[in-house]
């Protein structure tokens, strides 16, 4: 099959996961923003968890499951589908929880139905599409986008479970068949512009799925009073069960499953891969320097959309985070045609084009969180705290340090290991950048799963999901003694991505964030 | 540095125990079942400018020889050179061959009978959906399609590609689903390597093995190659690394390990395994595998063209 074909039936197939997903997002947001704190907190705990999993590992797990649909090549794309819908409908429903309101709210919308369509259409700004196009679309088309995009550029899964029946290649993946073009003809190694003929296509097809998101963050404007969340009512109980199916089918399916096998598969061959101490010594030190590498990439993105952020220069950021947004693959076959084309194969595999790839790579996810995540509270909020903390009594020094905890330490923490996590599971920047001893341990582990499984894949592949996990928890114990020595929180003004949904949502439930401003 | 086809499970601890043996580290870059071989010998092409590897570990010989026309490797005559037989090496030290494998057909016991009838009827079945090969644009049953192309210029080979296809035949990542396919029972037969059917036995499953036959009644053995990649700056240990490979302990190791390789120097018969002493009666009647440059650049190009249509 030609890449243009599989670039076509991809994008078919991620348009229609997303189209099904939406519905699905619309219930989840609307089941989260009107939950208790508690089960607010646990829903999105739950929600994000399956987007987190590396689909390397979803794709291994279900790896034996896709060998026996070998010959059933309909129930083969299902499955794969099904499982794209479970970990693409957490990013559509974030979407739709920390987007800013639409400016056609519910009460709006009551109001049009009781004026009647005859008497609307009659004035531009209140016929059905311009309403549509104000009202819970808007929200709605970005998340469409987003989730389209992301399934659009899924390949560890495909590259796992890709059959061909008869001549007939499922599941079709245009990443897949590109990257085995660039393997087998070494696509652009004598003419940089070959990448460009072979890859358009995909370049062409990305910007149009995100471009909604981008309209969106251009345009959105901050609404500070705006708190639609509380004018909710309740969903019913059948749609709460139905929000706590998805979620435990989901968690189950893509987090659950997955880790399990990986330990019931390697739990045999454990004793054995501790004695090895040379393959354990190997693999730490592939895994430290995996872990350098995503490190400086997280600070590189982290430090670039802070600084474009707190600046209010989101049109500069936009255009700086576009290759990272077009996926790895694309970013790596641009960035190897640009040291191809502009510096000579000298700088393609080297530690400096890997971690400018993964940081690019890392960009957009960095100042969605940033933003998302409120890594900046409120001036005035951060310095209540910092007196609290600076004050004589223990007690008061001691929730001062909560505070400060809950208002920047946390949220650095949770960005730098988010972004860790995403930077050492990376796997194509890696393949087309990395130098051969500074390959990633992931991407070691990934290629070993095209030979099938073993226990002792399964045993490493689980050790180094655990190194950045580990990270993670040492930058939250970190994060407890940082808000003391950092600058942090004295923003005068919000950030570019501030929006009132944000202040409902994230900061909904942080006592201090609840408090009139004295 | 080691850029290394043969799969890692096997390859890892014969280099770790070049390590303990020699002190000397080795850094080790593996390729995916998928793009096997023909991903690292591209990736040796691109970096001719600016080279990393010193030694090239190939699970086969084509795609070795490419590395010829493009003047990447070293002539090295060493004493692991000189106990391989000439059939296996190049004249002139810069590649060689050492522990081979056999192209078989695996066959799910439970299901058709590991005979040479049975399989050449099950081959000829209109439906053809439980069998099962790689992709033949890498590996070796890109080898194996090239030999096919040998014959008569790729005629018979391009109407039984076409063929198979229309049939239903199920084309995988590697030799290992392959192998996979037909032990789950998923698969009643397969194109396979003899490495990959000793994965399956080690398993416990019902499987069975016969040579694949060239039309003119060969096996097809493909050996493990070693080449010393130009401009190396660890040109010692790299011709240690060879030596080691080429010896007759590691050929005797390779035969023991679970992939059963066969030594192709003067091994003591009497250490091997049952299993692969089997395997050296059908190795011996391995086609030639020198001269096949020419049909390889051919058939691949018509893969090319073939799988991207």
């Amino acid at each position: 099959m030609s890449l243009p074909i599989e670039c076509g039936l991809t994008l078919l197939r991620a348009v229609a996961v997303a189209l099904v997903a939406c519905p699905v997002t619309a219930l989840l947001a609307a089941g989260i923003s009107t939950a208790s704190p508690r089960r607010s907190q646990l829903a999105t705990l739950a929600l994000v968890v399956p987007f987190l999993t590396p689909g390397f590992v979803v794709g291994y797990a279900y790896s034996n499951v896709t060998l026996s649909l070998a010959r059933q090549p309909v129930l083969n794309e299902l499955l794969y589908d099904l499982l794209l819908l479970l970990q693409v409908v957490p990013v559509g429903t974030l979407v739709l929880l920390f987007a800013p309101p639409p400016p056609l709210g519910p009460t709006a919308d009551h109001c049009r139905r009781l004026a009647g369509r005859q008497r609307l259409d009659r004035f531009r700004t209140t016929r059905h599409l311009a309403c549509l196009r104000n009202g819970e679309l808007r929200n709605r088309l970005p998340a469409i986008g987003l989730m389209a995009l992301l399934v659009f550029h899924e390949f560890e899964i495909a590259s796992l479970f890709r059959v061909i029946a008869g001549g007939r290649v499922t599941p079709a993946s245009w990443s897949n068949a590109l990257f085995e073009a660039t393997a087998l003809q070494g696509l652009g190694e004598r003419n940089p512009s070959n990448l460009w003929e072979r890859g358009w296509l995909p370049l062409v097809c990305s910007p149009m799925l995100i471009s909604p998101l981008l309209s969106l963050l251009w345009s959105a404007r901050p609404a500070p009073d705006a708190d639609i969340s509380r004018q909710r009512p309740r969903p019913r109980r059948g749609v709460q069960w139905s929000i706590r199916g998805w979620l435990g089918l989901s968690l189950a399916a893509v987090t659950v499953v997955p880790l399990v096998s990986l330990i019931v598969d390697g739990w045999s061959t454990w004793p054995s891969f501790w004695e090895g101490q040379r393959s354990l010594h190997s693999l730490s030190v592939q895994s430290a320097r995996s872990l350098a590498v995503a490190v400086v990439a997280t600070l590189l993105a982290s430090l670039v959309a802070i600084g474009l952020l707190q600046a209010r220069r989101t049109r500069s950021l936009i255009v700086l985070a576009l290759p990272g947004l077009l996926g790895s693959l694309s970013l790596g076959l641009l960035l190897t045609w640009a040291f191809l084309r502009f510096a000579g194969p000298g700088l393609q595999h080297t530690v400096i084009a890997l971690c400018l790839g993964e940081s690019l790579w890392l960009l957009p996810r960095a100042a969605l969180l940033v933003g998302l995540l409120t890594v900046f509270p409120p001036r005035k909020q951060h310095h209540l705290s910092r007196l609290l903390y600076d004050s004589p009594s223990r007690e008061q020094r001691a929730a001062g340090r909560r505070l400060l905890w809950t208002l920047t330490g946390k949220r650095v923490a949770l960005l730098c290991g988010l972004l860790c996590w995403w930077g050492f599971l990376e796997l194509t920047i890696n393949e087309l950048l990395a130098p051969a001893e500074w390959l990633s341990v992931a991407h070691r582990m990934y290629q070993q799963m095209h030979f099938g499984r073993n226990g002792a894949l399964s045993a490493m592949t689980l050790l180094v999901i655990l190194v950045p996990l580990g990270w993670i928890t040492v930058l939250s114990v970190v994060g407890h003694h940082l808000p003391s020595v950092l600058p942090w929180g004295h923003s005068r003004r919000p950030l570019a991505f501030s929006s009132g949904r944000r202040d409902s949502g994230s900061l909904r439930h942080d006592p201090v964030a609840q408090e009139p401003p004295s | 540095m080691v850029y290394c086809a043969h799969d890692a499970l096997y390859a890892d601890p014969i280099l770790e125990r070049f390590t303990q043996e020699t002190g000397i580290a080795v850094q080790t870059r593996h390729d995916t079942e998928a793009t096997k071989s023909l991903g690292l010998v591209n990736r040796l092409i691109r970096e001719k400018a600016a080279r990393t590897c010193d030694v090239f570990w190939n699970n086969q010989v084509l795609g070795t020889t490419d590395l010829l026309a493009h003047d990447l490797l070293v002539p090295y005559r060493g004493s692991g050179w000189k106990r391989i037989p000439d059939r296996f090496k190049d004249p002139r030290g810069r590649w060689c061959g050492f522990a081979a494998r056999l192209r078989v057909w695996i066959v799910n016991t439970d299901r058709l009978a590991a005979t040479a009838t049975a399989i050449e009827q099950g081959f000829a079945a209109a439906d053809l959906s439980r069998m099962a090969i790689a992709r033949p644009l890498f590996g070796t049953t890109l080898t194996h399609y090239c030999l096919l192309w040998h014959v008569d210029d790729g005629r018979t080979l391009k109407a039984m590609h076409a063929d198979t296809r229309r049939r239903g035949l199920i084309e995988v990542a590697g030799n290992a689903t392959v192998k996979n396919l037909v032990a789950r029972g998923t698969c009643d037969l397969g194109w396979t390597d003899s490495d990959d059917f000793f994965v399956g036995i080690d398993d416990g499953r019902s499987v069975a093995m016969q040579p694949i036959r060239l039309p003119g009644g060969s096996t097809i053995c493909l050996p493990n190659s070693v080449a010393i990649i130009k401009g190396t700056r660890q040109m010692t240990a790299a011709q240690r690394l060879v030596d080691f490979l080429l010896s007759s302990e590691i050929e005797l190791a390779l035969a023991r390990s679970p992939s059963r390789q066969i030594p192709l120097g003067p091994t003591d018969q009497g250490q091997l395994p049952e299993d692969v002493r089997h395997l050296v009666g059908w190795a011996s009647e391995g086609i030639e595998l020198s001269g096949l440059t020419e049909s390889r650049a051919a058939c691949l190009a018509w893969l090319r063209a073939e799988y991207d249509r």
